[in-house]
């Protein structure tokens, strides 16, 4: 110490210093991760939403036709549909238009799901193992809808002869599978003692979320119920439109498809 | 003398040790509550096994969608603290840019049985206003561009859920915005006449309500 030019006395008030502030790092250190949440376990009250009503069919019976074609109508206003409230109102979003297709898919089918997903980032190596795991649970609201793209549906697939109709669909399939993203929510949330939440984790869990309510669906035989409902829907259309005698067939039961052009 | 001189040094230096172990726990603590470890992991998300799923409801559904805009925004999303910490600028934001696609059709469930009028030969219908259907987020594209959070607050677990709610608000805004309810009307009156032409019919009228 002598060499340095310290006293023992001014040797010891430094120690005193560097102990002191090592402390109150300490100190701060701790305070920083408890206002982080302690792990960042933040439990919110899971509020499941009640059972889906399920709607029946609407069976629409034979249209007896009315004579007068015109009744009055007043035009109805479009709706106008406005967006979620922003609570933090930041710079205004740009958004981007960048694609328009015409399309001509008619939904017979909704499935509305939830699904939990628990998801992690496994630590790789020894220096994760020390920074601790990154995991979440999120639980998912979502749909999944199937019917019939009836841009498919040509005039060489109806047949008509007096009252008869015969109609060949495609064949069903799943339009979309969508994370509702108001009913979807993060459930839980740990991240290690040494580690930030790796933002990227929820996205994951939401693409994670959409894959499993499709494969569900698929198990759960939703085309077979878009074909039921599709068909249960064209035929009472065509009753509506006077057609007694109505096949429907899609283009996976049917070996021959009717060859007319459908305007007799 | 000498014995309390040595005594006194070799106390000096532990403390001196123990000091600066105290230091790099301190340090560590720090700097992981702000993140900067964060970089120096590459972290691998792992799912649970299975996914548990179950059903809400199944609800039969006859909307025709005959018109999709693809849509891109951008949003950016803040948490700032209601305390004391919002003067040291502490606050947590996230920059999202989230890809979707905006559909509208008609609802057919909302026709009613005089909606639809023919003699035989000339037919009538009339359809209900077409409207969004759905604004449906591509996950696969969709992505966090910037990311923050200053040391002096949590991770808010409900920031980005927010933040992809403000993006389908602004989504379908824009698609209105855009027009497409009248690409829709449009869209839906050729459809029909031409369905119902094939069916037979020789005078079709569509009216829209």
């Amino acid at each position: 110490m002598g060499n340095l030019g310290l006293s023992k006395l001014q040797a010891i008030a430094l120690l005193l210093v560097v102990i002191a502030s090592s402390i109150c790092l300490v100190v701060v250190g701790i305070a920083i991760w408890a206002v982080e949440g302690g792990m960042l376990t933040t439990p919110t009250t899971p509020t499941l939403t009640p059972e889906w009503p399920t709607v029946v069919a609407r069976p629409r019976d034979t249209a007896t036709p009315t004579t007068t074609p015109g009744p009055s109508r007043t035009p109805v206003a479009t709706p106008t549909l406005t967006p979620t409230s922003t609570p933090t109102p930041t710079p205004t979003p740009r958004v981007i238009v960048n694609n328009i297709n015409a399309l001509g898919r008619l939904e017979t089918i909704q499935y509305v799901m939830q699904v939990i997903i628990d998801l992690e980032d496994q630590p790789g190596d020894i220096w994760e193992q020390i920074a601790g795991i990154d995991k979440l649970l999120l639980i998912a609201t979502g749909e999944v809808v199937a019917g019939f793209d009836m841009r498919q549906v040509t005039p060489s697939n109806i047949l008509v002869r007096g009252d008869k109709v015969t109609i060949t669909l495609p064949q069903p399939k799943i339009f979309y599978s969508r994370v509702d993203n108001e009913k979807t929510y993060i459930y839980e949330r740990q991240a290690g003692l040494l580690r930030r939440p790796d933002p990227n984790l929820e996205t994951e869990a939401r693409r994670l979320a959409e894959r499993a309510l499709l494969e569900w669906a698929k198990d759960h035989q939703i085309i077979a119920k878009a074909e039921e409902m599709g068909r249960l829907y064209l035929d009472s259309f065509l009753r509506a439109l006077g057609f007694t005698d109505i096949t429907i067939t899609t283009q996976r039961s049917s070996s021959t498809t009717p060859r007319d052009p459908g305007s007799e | 003398m000498n014995r309390l001189r040595q005594n006194s040094c070799f106390l000096s230096l532990l403390i001196a040790v123990i000091s600066l172990g105290l230091l790099l726990i301190a340090v560590v603590l720090f700097f992981s509550a702000g993140g900067v470890c964060t970089n120096l992991l590459s972290p691998s998300p792992t799912p649970s096994p299975t996914p548990r799923a179950w059903i809400e409801g199944i609800r039969p559904i006859a909307e025709l969608a005959m018109v999709k805009f693809r849509v891109v925004v951008e949003v950016q999303n803040e948490r700032v603290p209601e305390d004391i910490r919002q003067h040291f600028g502490a606050k947590e934001q996230m920059l999202m840019l989230v890809y979707g696609t905006v559909k509208a059709g008609f609802d057919l469930d909302k026709m009613a049985e005089n909606d639809l009028w023919t003699d035989g030969k000339r037919v009538q219908l009339t359809l209900p206003a077409p409207k969004i259907l759905n604004v449906e987020p591509d996950n696969k594209r969709t992505h966090i561009v910037y990311y923050d959070k200053s040391w002096l607050v949590g991770h808010d677990i409900t920031l980005e859920g927010e933040t992809l709610q403000i993006a389908d608000g602004k989504m379908r805004q824009e698609a209105i915005d855009a027009g497409i309810l009248a690409q829709a009307e449009k869209f839906g009156k050729v459809y029909f006449e031409n369905h119902l032409r094939s069916l037979g019919f020789t005078e079709v009228r569509v009216i829209i309500k």
